[in-house]
């Protein structure tokens, strides 16, 4: 089987081209992260740091509003520096609020149910481990996580769209199907051997994307401190996990990872049923596309409101894990389960039941 | 080995019956496969080959019922395509040991065996070429290696001599002829001089049915005073191609034609009879004018 699995590893690592092209993007990509401003802004921003009170946001508020005075020199470098590094800051202060807020009304609202008892404790025992109180230069940190939730997720769904659609139908439209198909190991040792290939692949392209950012980020802005919340981050300032950049990182790491295995089994299943190229890019441009793209290129209004929940079950949304990991979700199964722990599980569902398929169909699978 | 295929059918989801009711006995020796396109021949060679399902019927080894799409039928087997399937950018030994992995050959016998089969089809000092820059022969012959990787008791090969120089048809020949001894070898095929030497028997297909099924000389013995030749004009040529159905024709010195024709009565009175070859077997039993003559 491993003689088999490195084969399939080859062919899909043979198209030099096509790597190349993702190696590029993802520098490309990369290279858009660091700032040259980031030396300049992380001298504002380290004169702030200290414990994040009241009065610590009071003054960086006061000091904001004088030097984006009339009088001030509001477009000079030096304002435009302290800014960015002030609009992080308050990024801190906003999660704070939140915070509290929240706690308070979930302290104060009634709950009928045993369930709703669970759930609000739960969220209450969650809020309280979330640790806001310093200011601490977290820009790298916080720039690493939204490239590995964003950029970085456009870079994998490429690399996968553009090879494993064409792992099956590659073999039928050259007429090699005949030679596997005809043979003892041609249909289901070969299908597990193209399923571990792939997820080895896919692994091995998400691990580079979050190595080659850690990286490069060392290597441009030295030792990263990975410590500050995640409430931090663009984004999930009422995410309700009390994760540090750092933990959310490998967190998310490993939920891509998972979640990327499962959509390419999906996709090799297109590739598997369908008869040629055109037909395996269709197929796998709805499957992967849609999801990915609503609300960014797709309106949402075109939707209903529900539809925003039922898409993070689709693994080419959830690959975007700021989104689920963005607010406290949790359904009901006797006690409270997370939204990230439901769509793994759903997913994990679905993507058995479509491996049961392709077993089944691989050994029944007759080259009309 | 004995292979039976009793009453075995098979219909398309369109519809198409491309198999009816296939009646065949095969054992160690060389299998001629003869009929017209659509005849049935690779729907045939397909269900024998793994890659397709009978709708009907029953294939039996050895006196013992078989699927075809099972694992221990497929370990058996060695099926050749038409069109030489390969992948461009593997070279020749790549390719080959990547099939014998898909074929199951342990890993300590690998080399040798793609060795041994490249050595088959004279193309070790191409061994390690990329498959793309080799001509149509070649891929024939690297088709060809991979039907020997891993000793199968069954070989069926489509059109094997397609692509193919003289040269390389006479030694791909003699490979059959050599590795026929102990196995069993079905081959399809329109060039009947190529493969009327060395088989055992010789099947004949048309719309879907095995009409024939037996020995070379059997069969020729059966048309053996309906074949004749004559020398005539162009103008009688003609009114000969109207009426019987022609097989060859030769120009002569003395401008005239010679005409090879099937027929069950005199044809010409200046005709004389000849000895049948295979090609007028296939003339006679699978043109479609051969009824009406």
């Amino acid at each position: 089987m491993s003689r088999l699995i490195r084969f399939e590893l080859y062919k899909l690592c043979k198209s030099i081209t096509v790597l190349l092209f993702i190696v590029a993007l993802l520098l490309y990509l990369m290279s858009s992260v660091f700032s040259e401003d980031e030396a300049n802004v992380r001298a504002k921003y380290v004169a702030w740091e200290g414990p994040a009170t009241a009065e610590a946001f009071e003054k960086i508020e006061l000091h904001a509003t004088k030097i984006n005075d009339n009088t001030y020199n509001q477009f000079g470098p030096d304002v435009l520096y302290e800014n960015k590094a002030i609009g992080s800051i308050l990024d801190i202060q906003e999660a704070q609020l939140y915070k509290t807020q929240t706690l308070s009304v979930l302290s104060r609202e009634p709950v009928i149910t045993d369930f709703e008892k669970k759930d609000r404790t739960l969220h209450i025992k969650l809020l309280q481990h979330v640790k806001l109180d310093m200011i601490k230069y977290h820009i790298p940190a916080e720039s690493i996580a939204l490239f590995t939730t964003n950029a970085g997720v456009s870079v994998l769904l490429l690399s996968m769209f553009i090879l494993i659609p064409f792992i099956y139908s590659k073999e039928h439209v050259s007429g090699v199907n005949q030679y596997q198909l005809s043979s003892i190991n041609g249909r289901k040792r070969l299908l597990t051997a193209k399923l571990l290939s792939m997820s080895v692949f896919l692994s091995g392209v998400s691990l580079v994307i979050h190595l080659g950012i850690i990286g490069l980020s060392w290597y441009r802005f030295g030792i990263i401190d990975w410590s500050a919340p995640i409430q931090v981050i663009d984004g999930l300032s009422k995410s309700p996990y009390p994760f540090t950049i750092g933990q959310f990182i490998f967190v998310s790491f490993i939920f891509q990872t998972i979640v990327l295995i499962s959509l390419g089994i999906w996709v090799l299943a297109i590739s598997f049923f369908v008869k040629n190229h055109i037909q395996a890019i269709i197929w796998s441009g709805l499957l992967v596309g849609v999801p990915f793209l609503y609300n960014f290129v797709i309106p949402e209004t075109f939707f209903p409101e529900i539809f925003k929940e039922i898409i993070l079950f689709f693994p080419s949304r959830s690959l975007l894990t700021r989104e689920v990991f963005e607010t406290y979700q949790t359904i009901n199964i006797g006690v409270p389960l997370f939204l990230p722990v439901i769509i793994l599980l759903v997913q994990f569902l679905l993507t058995l039941i479509v491996l049961k398929v392709l077993y089944r169909a691989s050994q029944r699978r007759e080259a009309v | 080995m004995k292979i039976e295929i009793q009453n075995t059918s098979k219909t398309y989801i369109n519809g198409k019956k491309a198999l009816i009711d296939a009646n065949i006995t095969l054992e160690p020796g060389v299998y001629a496969l003869f009929g017209e396109n659509g005849a049935g021949k690779s729907t045939l060679m397909k269900i024998l080959a793994g890659l397709l399902k009978p709708s009907s019927g029953k294939i039996l080894i050895d006196g013992q019922e078989v699927s075809p799409l099972d694992d221990a039928y497929r370990e058996k087997i060695g099926y050749l395509p038409q069109d030489t399937p390969i992948y461009e950018n593997f070279t020749a030994v790549k390719f080959l040991s990547y099939l014998a992995t898909v074929k199951g050959v342990p890993k300590q016998d690998l080399k040798k065996k793609v060795m041994s089969a490249l050595e088959a089809v004279n193309m070790t000092e191409h061994a390690n070429k990329k498959l793309k820059s080799f001509s149509g022969g070649m891929k024939r012959r690297i088709g060809i290696a991979q039907l020997l990787l891993n000793d199968p008791e069954l070989l069926i090969i489509d059109e094997p001599t397609a692509g193919l120089d003289p040269k390389e048809r006479i030694h791909f020949r003699n490979l059959i002829a050599s590795i026929a001894r102990k196995r069993i070898v079905l081959l399809s095929t329109h060039i009947v001089s190529d493969v009327g030497s060395i088989a055992r028997e010789i099947i004949l297909m048309k719309q879907g049915h095995v009409i024939k099924q037996a020995n070379p000389y059997e069969l020729l013995d059966e048309i053996a005073t309906e074949i004749w030749t004559v020398d005539v004009t162009d103008q009688e040529l003609l009114d000969l191609q109207d009426t019987y159905q022609i097989g060859s024709i030769q120009q002569t010195r003395q401008g005239k034609n010679r005409v090879r024709i099937i027929s069950k009565e005199l044809p010409h009175p200046e005709a004389v009879q000849e000895e049948p070859q295979l090609e007028d077997l296939y003339l006679y039993h699978l043109d479609e004018r051969s009824k009406s003559a």
